[in-house]
């Protein structure tokens, strides 16, 4: 299932998955992967997104 | 060149690559930029490429077996036979890793890792090339192990090529999604 929070929280931030992924320091494909939901990220992972995007884990990752 | 000049040369050439690999193993320890990096994800991959070529390597031997108890002769040497499918299992690592984008680390580039391929492949392409000319890989009957170099040689060519596609082609795809 695509993760469009994360996507939509990205792009209110004005940034590419490119820079996403140097802030979190993993690889631009890792960030497409967990937009695409082919990849379920670590909690330390989700935590480095939340902190580079300004949000909380329930924000991007808690399914309602 | 007597018997034991070439043992002496032979330990020579074996004694300076094994400094020079154990050099450049704790330069890589040391200096980051030597040393691959790869996130979560890559790793999650490159274990997953690496059980297909364990397995792959173990068919490979088994197969082999199985052709040596019902008597059928491979027309190869024992060692080239054994580089074979030390190399499928290489190609179907190197395969699964890049296509999954976990060959290359968030430290290296596309360019650099084509390059060390080319420069590879030209120092086995001379040898096999010389091969060729000098009479060929077949001895009576039996694939020699001089035709390792074209082993080699073709599984570069195979992993460049992939390695190209994937990312000239298939990511440009990927990158095209993330403007929608």
């Amino acid at each position: 299932m695509k993760n469009l929070k994360v996507k939509a929280a990205r792009a209110g931030k004005d940034l590419s998955q490119d820079d996403l992924a140097k802030i979190c320091q993993v690889s631009r494909q890792t960030i497409n992967a967990i937009e695409k939901g082919d990849y379920n990220p670590s909690i330390k992972l989700c935590i480095a997104i939340c902190k580079a995007l300004d949000k909380t884990l329930d924000d991007l990752f808690w399914e309602e | 060149m007597n018997t034991l000049n070439v043992v002496l040369f032979i330990l020579l050439v074996v004694g300076v690559s094994a400094l020079v690999t154990i050099a450049l193993i704790m330069l890589s320890r040391t200096n980051h930029s030597l040393k691959g990096e790869y996130d979560e994800r890559q790793q999650l991959m490159k274990g997953k490429a690496f059980r297909a070529a364990f397995f792959t390597g173990l068919g490979y031997s088994l197969l082999v077996f199985l052709l040596d108890i019902v008597g059928c002769k491979i027309p190869m040497e024992t060692g080239l036979l054994v580089l074979t499918g030390g190399m499928i299992s290489l190609v179907v690592y190197v395969t699964i890793a890049i296509m999954n984008d976990a060959y290359i680390g968030l430290n290296e580039k596309l360019g650099s890792t084509l390059g060390l391929f080319a420069v590879c492949g030209v120092m086995n392409i001379i040898p096999a090339i010389t091969n060729i000319r000098s009479g060929g890989f077949v001895k009576n009957g039996v694939l020699t192990n001089s035709f390792a170099n074209v082993i080699i040689f073709a599984m570069l060519f195979i992993i460049s090529a992939v390695l190209v596609i994937k990312h000239c082609v298939m990511n440009r795809g990927e990158e095209s999604d993330e403007e929608s």
